[in-house]
């Protein structure tokens, strides 16, 4: 069966919306028939065959649910030699790795196996609500008031229009809200699919290229709870590797061989991150026998769960007007590890002091506010405009964030976030690009256009089940603000001040 | 031979388990993708079917390193330990080499 067009439901909601400002009564009594005729179709999708779709997904959770746990117990003993791929590891740390991806299918599974069943129960709940109300537009066209003369209707009571009229407005109020009810429900439900997907990430960096023994111990490879590379940037990766020499791919093989595996996911990430190849060489000897307390302090900056923090220091805006500048930093730490090398460790690599780090992190705040506001001409008074924001995530003082090839980069989405229903595909837009591994700075302020006072930039980092991690420069801190606050343009809790999130600035946008 | 280090009964033992647990994946997988196969009447909009096609065709990739990974390890510890029985055998005192060769992937 050909599934119903998502336009579709937007034309009939204009269309409900036409008749409902009809004013002539005449007028309105044929808006019933139009109205009868759109809401007489079942409402789009079956709810019992979504149930047992729901089912299929919860079944397999519960079917794969031991199997991780099996791998793991295969991993913990001892296995013979070297299991080879592009990155030299053991069997036992490629089977472990296994083990962590397939123990995350069962929540992810349970997770898309609840969306459905949620779905199905707003689409029976809306199919209802259809049902009564073409009864009562049945009922209502069935009893206009009036009087026949000589086989002529004609009302006799204003006061009985009146009334009449404004059931009929009603009925035709309550059709619009049945139809943008089941269209918020499919966007949320696309978003959990978009999220569920997002999990598969050694599946889609296979598909991409990259060799199975990679794709297995880059995609389970996690520092603080999250992934170290995203799927956009392993799809990066397989494409940068593919098109590698061999001469180019032996010379990476050898230095990955000897590196952790740890230091191997911070190279090749190095390399997601459009860094050339020398640059990533030249990294993987200076972060050569670190241990791993000390990549995660100065490659991410995650000593402290969290907060983005180094020896003490968190990594904060350096002035007030620097909010934006200091949003574009941070995600050119979370996407390069060069970068946040740079900001780490001095001449010659030595580590730095908190307060040099402060310093250096100070100085690329600058840079960064000076080349945005030089790209986009703005006051730095006013901080950084959401043009300069995407001009600095898509190449700015330090490279930008890495974006896959033909990528159209960052630009910037508008938000009204008291209109959920026109706002929610930027903002879901958004929540799509941190699953993809995307760090997406978004624009705060106290009310709708203002680009002026309490204006302020903060950088969604992450994403896992109904929660967004938000890392706020202003602090350093990492919040989880749940998704819902987020889409339903509802951030008073994150941010009293400036609630209202006026622009996303995303990967296409 | 315990005393190099190496256990056929134990490697073979390990590769069964192995391809047992890879049995179980692809019933798993099987089962799944069988209930999962024709999703666009239940879903009725076709923003729903994109997303959700989208979603299960990187899953089906997801599944597919699962097994792929368990049966790579399940053939290779097999071999491995015919190749180690065969060594034994031929008596070529070299059985711990043999053994590395042929379990790299």
């Amino acid at each position: 069966m050909a599934s119903f067009a998502y336009d579709q439901i937007s034309t009939i909601i204009n269309r409900l919306e036409q008749l409902a400002d009809l004013l002539n009564p005449v007028s309105l009594v044929e808006a019933i028939g139009q109205t009868i005729s759109i809401v007489a179709s079942p409402l789009p999708g079956d709810a019992g065959e979504l149930r047992a779709l729901a089912s299929a997904f919860t079944s397999a959770a519960r079917d794969a649910d031991p199997i991780g746990a099996d791998l793991h117990t295969m991993a913990d003993q001892k296995l013979p030699d070297v299991w080879q791929g592009d990155v030299a590891v053991t069997a036992a740390q490629v089977v472990n790795d296994a083990g962590d991806l397939v123990q995350q299918l069962p929540p992810a599974f349970m997770y898309a196996g609840s969306a459905i069943d949620s779905y199905a129960g707003t689409l029976t709940q809306l199919e209802g609500k259809r049902q009564e109300l073409l009864q009562q537009l049945y009922n209502a066209s069935h009893s206009v008031p009036n009087v026949d003369v000589f086989g002529i209707d004609i009302p006799i009571d204003p006061a009985e229009w009146s009334a009449w009229i404004a059931a009929i407005r009603n009925l035709i109020y309550g059709s619009i809200d049945l139809y943008n009810d089941l269209q918020d429900a499919a966007d949320i439900l696309a978003g959990e699919f978009a999220d569920v997907q997002s999990k598969a990430g050694a599946g889609m960096a296979v598909k991409a290229g990259l060799n199975l023994t990679d794709a297995v111990v880059l995609a389970a490879t996690t520092v603080d709870g999250s992934d170290l590379l995203g799927n956009a940037q392993l799809t990066r990766l397989a494409e940068i590797m593919a098109a590698m020499t061999p001469a180019e791919r032996a010379r990476l093989d050898a230095v990955l061989g000897q590196n952790s595996a740890l230091a191997q996911a911070y190279i090749l990430k190095a390399l997601a991150a459009g860094n050339p190849l020398s640059r990533v060489l030249t990294f993987a000897g200076q972060i050569r026998g670190r241990s791993s307390s000390w990549l995660i302090d100065h490659l991410s900056l995650g000593g402290v769960p969290g907060e983005l923090s180094y020896d003490g220091t968190t990594l904060v805006q350096s002035t007030q007007t620097e909010c934006g500048s200091a949003s574009i930093v941070a995600a050119q730490v979370l996407s390069d590890p060069i970068f946040a090398l740079g900001l780490t460790t001095g001449k010659g690599g030595m580590p730095l002091t908190g307060a040099q780090f402060a310093a250096q992190v100070a100085a690329e705040d600058q840079a960064t506010h000076d080349y945005t506001n030089m790209v986009r001409p703005w006051p730095q008074s006013l901080g950084t405009s959401p043009w300069g924001v995407a001009a600095g995530m898509n190449g700015g003082a330090a490279g930008g964030v890495g974006n896959p090839a033909g990528s159209a980069g960052y630009g910037v989405n508008w938000v009204d976030d008291t209109d959920p229903r026109n706002s929610y595909p930027a903002l879901q837009q958004a929540i799509s690009a941190v699953d993809a591994g995307y760090p997406v700075p978004i624009l705060l302020a106290p009310t709708l256009g203002n680009l002026g006072n309490g204006m302020h930039y903060v950088l969604i980092t992450g994403h896992s089940g109904n929660q967004l991690s938000i890392y706020d420069p202003e602090g350093g801190t990492i919040t989880q603000v749940p998704e819902s606050d987020f889409l339903n343009g509802d951030m008073q809790a994150y941010d009293q001040g400036s609630p209202h999130v006026n622009a996303v600035i995303v990967p296409g946008g | 031979m315990a005393e190099l280090g190496f256990d056929v009964t134990g490697i073979r033992g390990q590769a069964a388990r192995a391809a047992a647990l890879g049995d179980d994946l692809r019933a798993v997988q099987s089962t799944w993708e069988t209930g999962t196969g024709s999703a666009a009447q239940a879903l009725g909009l076709d923003v729903l079917v994109s997303a959700f096609g989208a979603m299960r065709e990187a899953w089906v990739e997801q599944f597919t390193v699962y097994t792929d990974v368990v049966s790579k390890l399940s053939g290779h510890l097999g071999s491995a330990a015919t190749n180690y029985s065969r060594a034994e055998t031929a008596n070529t005192g070299n059985a711990e080499a043999v053994m590395h060769g042929l379990i790299r992937l």
